[in-house]
């Protein structure tokens, strides 16, 4: 007979619970978001004595109070989807403070194995842990792990299995001291016949409620009587407070931390010994984080991280690029050999073959993008960039974790779009993804070159320098304008722990990149593919009209939209399709009009003499800084946020990047 | 002004001192010279027996262990201020007694026994300090040089009970018609009497002296947690975090611009914007 159960992992950040998922589940997981937000999701299997166990990863917190997105997520799961066993991982070296987690599940009545990790760091500290005691104490069952060395694993799983078939429920109870327990007795009397939302437990209640857990609060609104509990619940708090001389929550948390403090002292002993992870991670920090040293170091860092992303991954791009172009040719030039109909071989070509390219020209940056990304989160770095750039970026109405994705957009927009998953707040995140495209992207350099190269010979490096600061002035007000319009009453705080550094496990930091990256190519490559295939029909219909000529509907489309540039000083169609095939790539832009001029080099350069002058020339530049993310920005956008944001993207780019060109244009003009 | 106005002896070992300082009342604990060596005895059994200066060198040992990698003979030289020999003898009777594994190279390491032994020295010395620095506000100094005499001499017991009496005096700063009773009853049950928590209320008195917000702390100096206020989540934010009355937080740096700032509590390092800071007001130790 197979059992099938369900265990969900909670723990604090850095407490080396996803390297204990990875132990468990090996490469059976899977990654998606939970539902309706973008937060990652791992679900993992495997299977212990003909018992098949399915592994949720929680977000990691620090408590389950209904303040930010992830502990709501991981209260949510445990209440509604009821797991059998609930895993909680806790940083030994840190316990009193990781403990903290366990008392909100054992008051949950959850059914609990402690997983106590890191007893390696422990035992080079010089600290015991009288496992046996703790257990007791607690009457939970406690295994010893080292995750990242995968030991104690087989012993986990023996308890995970265990525990499922006790299934008992904890009978530890926090004791709030007299005063409080009154108030917590006198609620629970009050409570008692009510039918309790989703089978919580009567304590629970009673403590969220003196506690004004926001969302108990709502739930209890249901109850028949609900006033009445609601104003008991508030004359008691009230009456308690007056008592205790502190407010409630201060005073609940204070108990459970007291509670903690004995217990870890109860149940440790300090041999003499140094504490050498601390020590040597103080020590690391105090350059890395010095006062003149530490922002040398993160830019310097941040400089080694951009060359390893672009430098390294842009000839393995290029060589995917000409892979499929070379296929294309190949496989259009094989299909007219066997007389196949033009169309079909231009659909092969130019439309899937370099659909499908287009996306996976994407994917060294991605990989190496998010291989850093994963070693700096798991050393312990990415706490301290934060830590060094947050009064910049918190001035700018960020959080200071937004620097980095801001400086990869410099790179390539998606990496940078990509990178703003290590933000928790959504405020942060979404405000950080809008204003990303602004950050001009290496893709659009080959527009300035041309330009600056055509019309301002002289003084080249300056122009370009001047749409890149440009770049970044608009983000700053499109920040600050975005913040104060669809966020003014979020406060995101930075309050975030730095953890001890650590060496990054080269197992957990692969899985990081492949998940990520994995992501990538299904979600947004579908829609960059589809995005690709669609150019392709305008440009290629209706039949006999020349590809992309000003017979096809792209064509059309220029002829139509050409009236509405003329402000900025560019109203002819061959800037508009150039413009509209810009949105696959921004590169494509200094292409596209070779192909329209039918010119290249010297000639194309005379050709944009005729038509711009220097100042159009300029704001066609603007415009192709702001004007509309490219397809797998959208795409990516699409991914990270929803259709929402990403309209607002679209819209905004078009309409700032149209309006700063007119600007541009017509004050130009009257000088 | 500070002046004695009472002066009561309560046992055959202890006299109690009152003295006012300003508004406020402070009562001192001083053993009867007379009976120290009697007290002595008593109060250190199941100490090992050890003289002073045994206590002094133990406590030397663990302070610097705390600080280094190893201990050596010279460090505790250094640190005491007495001859080589003079360590190194005492280092032989310590290890008679199982509390010191003293190696060769000079190299000295405690024994389990011997830290417990040592911490609960080491915990005295500071809760003593801590009474005579807090509520006696005698100097830095003094108080260091004043714990270590007094700190051979007192036991378990009374130490307990000084820690609860300073945290008696922190909450119920002001004496009222039974305050000692008062604090005999919070020594022996915990529950502060009603009116200090509402003198607290109704004056709006700041009831521990030299508080001030988390965020004006300087770098390095210590303090400990006296009320956290601030908007809903923040509140609950530093609060799951451990940010709680009586937590100690040290400021360990600021951030290159000043901002945030790196704050180390229960061992572990939290970064906060001085502006979630300024939400935290805590009782300036050091």
């Amino acid at each position: 007979m197979k059992r099938e159960i369900k265990v969900a992992l909670a723990g604090n950040p850095n407490s080396g619970k996803t390297t204990v998922f990875n132990n468990l589940t090996g490469s059976h997981q899977h990654v998606g978001n939970w539902p309706g937000v973008t937060v990652e999701k791992k679900e993992g299997k495997f299977t212990y004595q003909g018992t098949e166990v399915t592994v949720i990863d929680l977000p990691g917190t620090y408590s389950l109070s209904a303040y930010s997105l992830d502990e709501r997520i991981a209260r949510d799961f445990l209440l509604h989807e009821t797991p059998d066993v609930v895993v909680v991982i806790i940083d030994a070296s840190n316990l009193e403070r990781n403990l903290y987690l366990l008392c909100h599940l054992l008051e949950l009545g959850t059914n609990v194995v402690l997983d106590l990790n890191m007893m390696d760091v422990v035992e080079n500290q010089g600290i015991k842990i009288d496992t046996s005691k703790l257990s007791r104490i607690l009457n939970v069952p406690v295994i010893e792990t080292v995750a990242n060395k995968n030991e104690g694993m087989e012993g986990l799983k023996v308890a995970i299995v265990t525990a499922a078939e006790n299934k008992r429920s904890p009978t530890f109870k926090i004791d709030y001291g007299k005063v409080i327990e009154e108030g917590i007795t006198e609620l629970s009397e009050l409570l008692k016949d009510k039918a309790l939302p989703r089978g919580y437990t009567l304590r629970w209640v009673a403590v969220k409620l003196l506690e004004a857990d926001p969302e108990i609060l709502e739930n209890v609104e249901s109850l028949p009587q609900a006033q009445q509990i609601q104003k008991a619940a508030l004359e008691c708090s009230a009456r308690l407070e007056r008592r205790l001389g502190y407010d409630l929550e201060t005073a609940l948390v204070e108990r459970r931390y007291g509670l903690l403090e004995g217990l870890v002292r109860e149940c440790t002993e300090r041999h003499l010994g140094v504490e050498r992870r601390h020590e040597i991670s103080d020590q690391i920090d105090r350059v890395v984080t010095n006062k003149l040293l530490g922002i040398p170091i993160f830019l310097g860092l941040m400089w080694l991280s951009f060359q390893l992303v672009f430098t390294v991954g842009s000839p393995l791009a290029g060589l995917i690029d000409s892979f499929f172009g070379w296929l294309g040719d190949t496989t259009s030039g094989a299909l007219e050999a066997i007389g196949s109909p033009g169309w079909f071989s231009s659909l092969l070509a130019e439309g899937v073959i370099s659909g499908v390219g287009s996306v996976l020209v994407f994917l060294p940056n991605i990989l190496l993008l998010f291989l850093i990304i994963a070693i700096l989160e798991d050393s312990g770095y990415m706490a301290r960039a934060a830590f060094v750039m947050d009064r910049i970026m918190h001035a700018l109405g960020l959080h200071g974790k937004s620097f980095i994705p801001m400086i990869l957009g410099f790179g390539c927009n998606i990496p940078g779009i990509m990178a703003t998953r290590t933000l928790k707040s959504e405020k942060d995140r979404i405000l950080t993804i809008l204003v990303n495209p602004l950050m001009s992207c290496s893709a659009r350099l080959p527009i300035y070159v041309l330009f600056a190269g055509t019309f301002f010979p002289e003084r080249q490096g300056l122009v370009v320098f001047s749409l890149y600061l440009m770049g970044i002035v608009l983000a700053i007000l499109v920040a600050r304008l975005f913040k104060s319009i669809f966020f003014k009453h979020e406060v995101a705080p930075l309050i975030m722990e730095l953890p001890p550094y650590r060496l990054p496990q080269a197992r957990g930091v692969l899985i990081h990149m492949w998940e990520r990256g994995s992501l990538f190519l299904k979600k947004a490559g579908t829609i960059i593919a589809g995005g690709v295939v669609l150019i392709w029909l305008l440009a290629y219909f209706p039949l006999h009209a020349e590809y992309a000529s000003a017979q096809s509907l792209i064509g059309k489309l220029g002829s139509f939209v050409a009236p509405l540039l003329k402000p900025a000083g560019f109203g002819f169609p061959q800037a508009a399709v150039a413009l509209i095939f810009g949105i696959l790539a921004k590169e494509v832009v200094v292409g596209t009009l070779g192909t329209l001029y039918s010119a290249e080099g010297v000639a194309l350069k005379a050709a944009l003499l005729q038509h711009f002058t220097p100042l159009s020339a300029y704001a066609f530049m603007v415009m192709s800084l702001i004007y509309i993310p490219c397809l797998a920005a959208i795409a990516t956008i699409k991914r990270e946020t929803n259709w929402k944001w990403t309209g607002l993207a679209v819209g905004y780019s078009l309409i700032l990047g149209w309006v700063v060109a007119v600007l541009i244009y017509q004050i130009g003009r009257l000088l | 002004m500070a002046g004695i106005f009472l002066f009561e002896k309560i046992s055959e070992n202890f006299v109690i001192f009152f003295l006012t300082k300003g508004q406020k009342q402070y009562i001192m604990l001083a053993l009867a010279n007379k009976e120290r060596k009697a007290y002595i005895q008593e109060g250190n059994e199941g100490m090992n027996d050890l003289t002073p200066s045994l206590e002094d060198y133990l406590e030397a040992i663990l302070v610097t262990s705390l600080r280094r990698k190893v201990v050596r003979v010279k460090d505790i030289v250094r640190l005491l201020n007495v001859k080589t020999a003079s360590v190194v003898g005492a280092m032989k009777t310590l290890a008679q007694k199982g509390l010191v594994a003293h190696e060769r190279y000079g190299y000295i390491e405690l024994t389990h026994q011997g830290v417990a032994v040592a911490s609960e020295i080491y915990d005295r010395h500071k809760t003593l300090y801590r009474f005579l620095r807090e509520v006696l506000d005698v100097d830095a100094e003094t108080a260091a040089k004043d714990a270590c005499r007094i700190e051979h001499h007192i036991g378990k017991k009374t130490t307990e009970r000084m820690v609860k009496f300073i945290k008696f005096i922190e909450t119920c700063p002001e004496g009222g018609p039974l305050w000692l009773s008062s604090f005999h009853h919070y020594a022996k049950t915990g529950s502060r009497p009603e009116h200090c928590a509402k003198r607290e209320e109704a004056t709006g008195q700041k009831v521990i002296p030299r508080s001030s917000p988390l965020s004006s702390l300087k770098v390095g100096s210590k303090g400990r947690v006296v009320q956290i206020t601030g908007d809903q989540g923040i509140k609950r934010r530093l609060l799951d975090m451990g940010i709680v009355p009586g937590t100690e937080v040290k400021v360990e740096k600021a951030a290159p611009l000043g901002d945030p700032i790196d704050v180390v509590l229960k061992g572990y390092h939290l970064s906060l914007r001085r502006q979630e800071a300024s939400a935290v007001t805590v009782e300036v130790i050091e």
